[in-house]
């Protein structure tokens, strides 16, 4: 499915958003004893207009990954760049001025919007707070933006629990829409839903991205839908980006492990190991280094660094170590 | 009605169940039969809002109490529609498992997860509390999971995705199963912990030989484990066929459709929405969104068609 094909030169493109060295660290257990880091160090750039993938199994940290990238936790270290504005370091009075270009679609749509509001007020909330359009025009652009999210104008007087799913998720994508953001991260946006459902809403996404030409971080544990989705993709295991790269190359030839995995899991359905909960026994080395059937003794030393490979791809393995030194 | 079943574990015969509302009655399953054979499996698919998860409900009588049930489902020759609740609660908690959709959900916070694993056969075949946690540690134990004795004393916030499943399964096998009722044990997983409900279910089925209905929207998890498929369209089955020829050559125009609709396939949605199942369209349930639809799929509903051996389809363009 190619419904545009603006994927043109990705090296004259500029950033959109930036991260670096981004950590969060969430403590529980006894007096807040034990650490979980659900984001390691990542480093990630998103470029105009772009269709990107973050892909990982549960409990990878892809949503922390995505809060973070929005501000909605702050991190624990490292920078988040909106263009040039260093987001981290704002004041809340000056973030809220500019966060409102990142949108954010949440996985579970029957708890993001206010179960005693209806649609039309939700949908409108937003442009009241920001003053977009006079009281005049407000209707019709509302009715408007349904229409692009193909919803019927009576669902707006329903209220959110009087609507099925598919229908939810698409006020909701009417809603982060409706400010015209340049950043639209999507949650896991059609996980609960049928596949008829899901491919609907897909069509709807990638249509109204084409036209309005916003970055889609497009969060998802199911890398066939990625294939149809983005061109560019990351792999996310344990809190790190252990491979990125254009989809093509990473589906055609993973070079990391945990991507070699996924990949046959995929493709053959054959599940080489068992990745059962794992206590780390150590943070030392990588992350991988349990379950990694090509593990060596460096593994359990050192944290690999993202090597870059070529094809302007990179990967988190000390298997890459010769490409280091090029 | 008494019935002698030989190779049949489950006859449902014309289930209706119907939700009343204030001022609308909900279609919810509109006349559903099916046989399911001794250790054969069967997959129930269908878009979201078609009625699945209502015939499982109506099958282990937990449906709320607006609900009106009409029909009858026979197992082991009594009907377990018209006995009263507690006989019928004794018979589908001993004999019945049923792995329920959200694991997260699922199992109760506050008891240690042996206890929720030993309910069963506490309460069904009196067994002592240490009798029945002793049981769940074996059962644990068989499920591939390490350092069961800590486990069994856990609480289900203490334990991961993985393991929490395993427990859930646990729960439903702690008792062998006659009868397995899955309700989308996929939904919202990831491929490596779908795999490892696929390994489960090979482990059940190897293990226990029970008969058992998946109701699912996950085609490619239903199709490693189901030995028939059932889809439901409209609170109506619409064609019934084994695994291997159905996703080779879906019969009925939806199924056409709902497998195009899949990432793995053209990923194009099905036209149309799904149907109001207060009013639901008079003749063919589907006409308003079938590409060959004319003028007898608007006036008349059609009766089930056998094209091919053991293939059922219930649409007009077979029925010559």
């Amino acid at each position: 499915m190619s419904l545009c094909t603006n994927y043109g030169d990705s090296n004259s493109r500029s950033s959109l958003l930036r991260a670096v060295g981004l950590v969060k660290i969430f403590h529980h257990g006894f007096f807040r004893s034990r650490k979980i880091y659900a984001v390691n160090n990542v480093d990630l750039t998103l470029l105009h207009g772009e269709r990107v993938c973050l892909v990982g199994e549960s409990g990878s940290g892809k949503t922390t990954l995505a809060k973070l990238l929005l501000l909605i936790l702050k991190p624990d270290k490292g920078k988040v760049y909106y263009k040039d504005i260093e987001l981290t370091s704002l004041s809340k009075e000056k973030l809220r001025r500019v966060r409102w270009k990142l949108q954010y679609i949440p996985q579970h749509p029957e708890n993001a919007l206010d179960h005693r509001w209806k649609l039309y007020d939700s949908i409108v909330e937003p442009l009241r707070i920001l003053k977009l359009t006079t009281s005049n025009e407000e209707k019709r652009y509302v009715y408007d933006l349904v229409g692009m999210v193909k919803l019927k104008p009576e669902i707006l007087s329903r209220r959110p629990r009087e609507v099925s799913g598919g229908e939810l998720q698409r006020a909701i994508i009417a809603r982060a829409l409706a400010v015209k953001p340049e950043l639209l991260i999507a949650d896991e946006p059609t996980s609960m839903l049928d596949p008829s459902t899901q491919a609907e809403i897909i069509h709807i996404l990638l249509k109204l991205q084409c036209r309005n030409k916003f970055t889609l971080l497009f969060i998802t544990h199911d890398i066939e839908l990625a294939r149809h989705v983005c061109d560019r993709i990351l792999i996310m295991y344990s809190g790190q980006i252990v491979e990125e790269g254009s989809i093509k190359d990473v589906l055609n030839e993973p070079l990391h492990p945990y991507t070699k995995s996924l990949i046959s899991v995929l493709k053959h359905g054959s599940l080489i190991h068992v990745y059962d909960h794992v206590e780390p026994g150590s943070n030392r080395g990588c992350k991988h280094k349990h379950i990694c059937p090509y593990k060596l003794s460096l593994c359990f030393q050192y944290e690999p660094p993202l090597i870059r490979v070529p094809n302007n791809r990179k990967v988190r393995c000390w298997l890459y170590a010769h490409e280091i030194k090029k | 009605m008494l019935m002698k079943l030989k190779n049949e574990v489950l006859v449902v015969d014309n289930i209706k169940t119907y939700f009343k509302l204030d001022n609308a009655i909900v279609k919810a399953v509109n006349g559903v039969s099916f046989t399911l054979g001794r250790n054969e499996f069967i997959g129930i698919i269908g878009e979201s809002g078609s009625g699945k998860s209502v015939l499982l409900y109506t099958i282990l009588r937990i449906l709320p109490p607006n609900a009106i049930v009409k029909g009858s489902i026979i197992y082991e020759n009594i009907n377990l529609l018209s006995i009263k609740e507690y006989k019928a609660r004794k018979i589908i908690g001993k004999d019945f498992a049923y792995i329920p959709q959200s694991i997260g959900q699922a199992l109760n916070p506050v008891l240690e997860v042996g206890f929720q694993i030993a309910e069963k056969p506490i309460e069904h075949l009196n067994y002592s509390k240490r009798q029945g946690f002793k049981l769940a540690l074996k059962i644990l134990k068989s499920l591939g999971l390490r350092e069961v004795n800590k486990t069994v004393k856990m609480y289900p916030h203490e334990l991961s995705g993985g393991m929490k499943q395993r427990a859930l399964i646990a729960v439903g096998i702690s008792i062998p199963p006659k009868v397995v009722l899955a309700d989308e044990p996929t939904k919202g997983l990831d491929i490596i912990k779908k795999r490892l409900v696929i390994e489960l279910f090979k482990y059940i089925r190897e293990r226990f030989n029970p008969a058992g209905i998946i109701v699912s929207h996950d085609l490619s998890f239903v199709r490693e484990i189901v030995d028939k498929i059932y889809v439901m369209y409209c609170g109506q089955i619409i064609e019934i066929a084994p695994t291997t020829t159905f996703f080779s050559k879906p019969l009925h125009p939806y199924s056409q459709l709902l497998l195009k609709s899949l990432p793995i396939n053209d990923f194009k949605p099905i036209p149309g929405e799904p149907p109001s199942m207060i009013n639901p369209p008079k003749g063919c349930k589907f006409h308003p969104r079938c590409p060959y639809a004319n003028s007898i799929c608007r006036r008349v509903e059609p009766g089930f068609y056998t094209p091919e051996h053991g293939r059922f389809v219930k649409c007009h363009i077979y029925g010559g």
